[in-house]
């Protein structure tokens, strides 16, 4: 097809109609009409600085840990949502590069890159812009990370919000399926049906199917095939992405040299970052915590509870819960966040580096393995779950469920029943992204992690 | 084949590259003359050697026969015996299969061999293999006991005079000699380094047969394996052989790796989570799903509960140079 016109600079000038990307996108506003936009009266500069000075408190806070990497610096600054990345970003976007936003961590991110367009993750941690999309959405009880996300994009703040081309969005839940849906609004939306009953061949084919349109959207927004061998560079890319992690993961579990706000603020980067960038400096940093492991330094005390922290994912800069309890002389060891390591922890396996033989590797590694509360069955989970107790002898479980997150709030009620046969105890913690209700939450773990404390001395 | 371990630089198990060593140099063996490199075959005790696999009588000096040449000859050969001289190749047979399973149609085969080798250039050419389905494979495994039945019930009609099939088959044109596709391909391969004179007779039928398992086999992967006789009748041992996967199901994560690496399109390792031992009837112990398996130790080869190989997570492909 050659509807879109492959020559430089004639990008611009196509007529928008032709443009099958402008199929996506609905004729009218549906959910946010301008009118609606105008009565908010969102005074975006103020929410902006808002928001930069809420970054800027937790990187400060992130600074004052004690012995914390050097190499850190680095993420510190991509951490910076408004610094150097987007500016990177907006010099690529110029350049004639296309960004792709995504909402969750179903979307292959390798397809998204072999196609020579920029993946990102977009999913909001910002508290500052739940409050616009409150007014529209008429459920207070919505999950955050969605309201968020959606303010995000009515209140024009993130610069990487502007720049998507398009903006694909897996429907592993109510909330995002509604997400996805009002954000066709304001971008053009590919919604991706996610199959959440896991019981095979059929469900494989469905996802395979979904992928493929995913591909077909992509070839035609950058006007380019996605060959074997672009499927092949990409994947090695983000396979020594996996693996820098795997070895960051490796050093945690043989010694307490690295705090467990850094490693999830590490993985969460993964989202945004350039990735080959991003695993360079990982590897920075593994070298760094070697290091200090072999000069026997250790960031805490050994009686220090060793936490594990599942649940729903907690998404930069909103690190309220990580805070409470890093703060509260207790480490985080290990985690299960769909923001953090689920997203990197299993690799894309190829068998055969025949096209089709990658495709199918990578559409099924983000279907498969993946233990989101969404599917049903998800008895991997648990499973999941106690390895990882076991790998990095966690002593306590906290489990985060945002508001509204139902899907987790009844995952965690199964695997607190599991934990208790195995002698783990694990606290259920309920949050919203506003500030509002920090004393109360800080108030209940750390008597959680009182009793991990005591715990730990009895035996 | 030890695997050693190490936690930062994990060492995957490269069972491919050793699979294809030991075809080769099992090819070396077994057809030692086709190549001029030695020979077993003057002494008695050697003489009448046998595999369980597909192999064939069809080598100039020194022949080596399957155990399905041993079933057809002997039924063959008459009631007049009694079928007692069946005895000793059968206990053979099963000595043979238990210690080994279908180690002997993956690594063992030269017709597996060849199936490995177009497996291999496919991969190479980017062709994407063709899909068949549950049932077809379910299909395609039973056709190999249909073809021992047929097999065995018309060696035994040669060998029963009065019911006539001698004069369609004799003893020296046994039945699924006129279709085993192992025989064309080695008499050709011996016409070409010249060992065979050009004008040896071929029946059409097993020149089709093997041409047709080439092509198949080129696309469907280790197609001639799913249908082998010989391998349908390993099949009834391959559980209990000595030679074993074993998984660990907590450590799965059902990640499907093993269920699209298995070239016999296996759904048990990927759906137990129960049982350690997962080796199916079919499999040709490749070992491909445990050289893939991204989890540390779920997947596992052992002989004798001793463990030869583990699945690791992968190491990082290298980082090529960029220039400029």
């Amino acid at each position: 097809m050659n509807l879109i016109s492959k020559k430089k600079g004639e990008k611009n000038v196509q007529d928008e109609k032709l443009n099958p990307l402008s199929s996506l996108k609905a004729s009218e506003k549906r959910y946010v009409s301008d009118k609606i936009l105008n009565n908010l009266g969102i005074k975006k500069e103020q929410t902006l600085s808002a928001m930069k000075k809420f970054i800027e408190d937790e990187i400060k806070k992130l600074q004052s840990m004690s012995q914390r990497a050097q190499s850190m610096a680095y993420f510190d600054d991509i951490a910076r949502y408004f610094g150097t990345r987007a500016e990177e970003v907006a010099k690529f976007k110029d350049a004639g590069g296309h960004v792709v936003g995504s909402l969750c961590m179903f979307v292959p991110n390798e397809i998204i890159a072999a196609s020579g367009a920029l993946p990102l993750r977009l999913g909001s941690g910002f508290h500052e812009t739940a409050g616009p999309a409150n007014v529209i959405l008429g459920d207070a009880g919505l999950c955050p990370l969605v309201k968020s996300t959606l303010g995000m994009r009515m209140a024009a703040c993130s610069p990487y919000f502007e720049m998507c081309d398009l903006l694909v969005a897996p429907t592993p839940c109510d909330a995002k399926l509604k997400l996805g849906e009002i954000l066709q609004d304001f971008v053009p939306v590919l919604m991706l049906n996610l199959p959440r009953i896991k019981s095979g061949a059929v469900n494989r084919r469905q996802w395979a199917e979904e992928i493929g349109i995913l591909m077909d959207k992509l070839e035609l927004l950058t006007g380019k095939k996605i060959k074997r061998k672009d499927m092949k560079v990409s994947i090695e890319k983000y396979q020594r992405a996996y693996s820098a992690y795997r070895e960051l993961m490796n050093i945690r579990r043989e010694a307490d040299v690295l705090w467990g706000r850094d490693a999830l603020l590490v993985a969460q980067l993964s989202y945004y970052d350039d990735i080959e960038r991003w695993t360079q400096n990982v590897h920075k940093l593994v070298a760094e915590l070697k290091q200090m492991k072999e000069e026997g330094k250790t960031i805490i005390s050994d009686e220090a509870p060793r936490i594990m922290l599942a649940g729903s994912p907690i998404i930069w800069p909103n690190w309220k819960i990580p805070d409470i309890i890093e703060e509260s002389d207790a480490l985080i060891v290990a985690d299960e966040l769909c923001s953090a390591t689920r997203a990197l922890s299993n690799p894309v396996v190829v068998d055969e580096n025949t096209k089709r033989g990658m495709i199918d590797a990578v559409i099924e590694r983000y279907l498969f393995p993946c233990t989101c509360p969404c599917f049903s069955p998800n008895l991997e989970r648990d499973d999941n779950l106690l390895n990882r107790i076991r790998d990095y002898k966690v002593q306590g479980v906290i489990f985060h469920v945002l508001k509204g997150c139902h899907l987790n709030a009844l995952d965690a009620t199964r695997i607190k029943g599991i934990l208790e046969e195995e002698g783990i105890p694990m606290f259920t913690i309920e949050s919203e992204y506003v500030m509002g209700d920090y004393q109360q939450i800080k108030l209940r773990l750390e008597a959680f992690l009182e009793m991990v404390r005591a715990q730990i001395d009895i035996i | 084949m030890v695997i050693k371990e190490s936690v930062n630089h994990v060492r995957r198990p490269k069972i491919s590259e050793w699979r294809l060593i030991v075809n080769i140099a099992w090819l070396f063996v077994i057809n030692s003359v086709l190549f001029g490199v030695f020979y077993f075959s003057t002494h008695p005790l050697t003489k009448n050697i046998f595999w369980p696999n597909l192999s064939t009588r069809f080598i100039v000096n020194n022949p080596t026969t399957s155990f399905l040449y041993q079933i057809q000859s002997r039924f063959a050969s008459g009631q007049e015996t009694y079928y007692v001289d069946l005895l000793v190749p059968f206990m053979i047979f099963i000595l043979l299969v238990v210690i080994l399973g279908r180690v002997w149609c993956g690594w063992l085969c030269p017709i597996g061999f060849i199936q490995n080798i177009l497996l291999r250039i496919r991969k190479a050419l980017g062709i994407p293999y063709k899909d068949v389905s549950p049932k077809a494979t379910m299909v395609l495994n039973q056709m190999g006991y249909v073809l021992i039945f047929l097999i065995a019930f018309l060696s035994f009609a040669v060998g029963v005079t009065f019911l006539g099939m001698h004069n369609f088959w004799t003893k020296s044109e046994l039945p699924f000699e006129s279709v085993a596709p192992p025989r064309p391909i080695w008499i050709f391969l011996q016409q070409l380094v010249g060992l065979e004179s050009w004008d040896s007779v071929i029946p059409l039928s097993s020149i089709i047969v093997a041409i047709l398992v080439i092509v198949l086999s080129f696309k469907i992967r280790h197609f001639w394996c799913r249908i082998c006789p010989a391998g349908a009748l390993m099949s009834l041992l391959n559980r209990r052989a000595l030679v074993s996967i074993q998984k660990d199901g907590s450590k799965c994560t059902k990640c499907r790796i093993c269920l699209r690496a298995c070239p016999m399109d296996i759904e048990e390792i990927y759906e137990e989570k129960e049982k350690d031992n997962v080796t199916h009837e079919t499999c040709i112990h490749c070992y491909r799903c445990v050289e893939l398996c991204p989890e540390d130790g779920c997947l596992s080869v052992t002989f004798m509960n001793k463990t030869i190989a583990t699945s690791k997570y992968p190491r990082a492909p290298k980082q090529k140079e960029v220039v400029g």
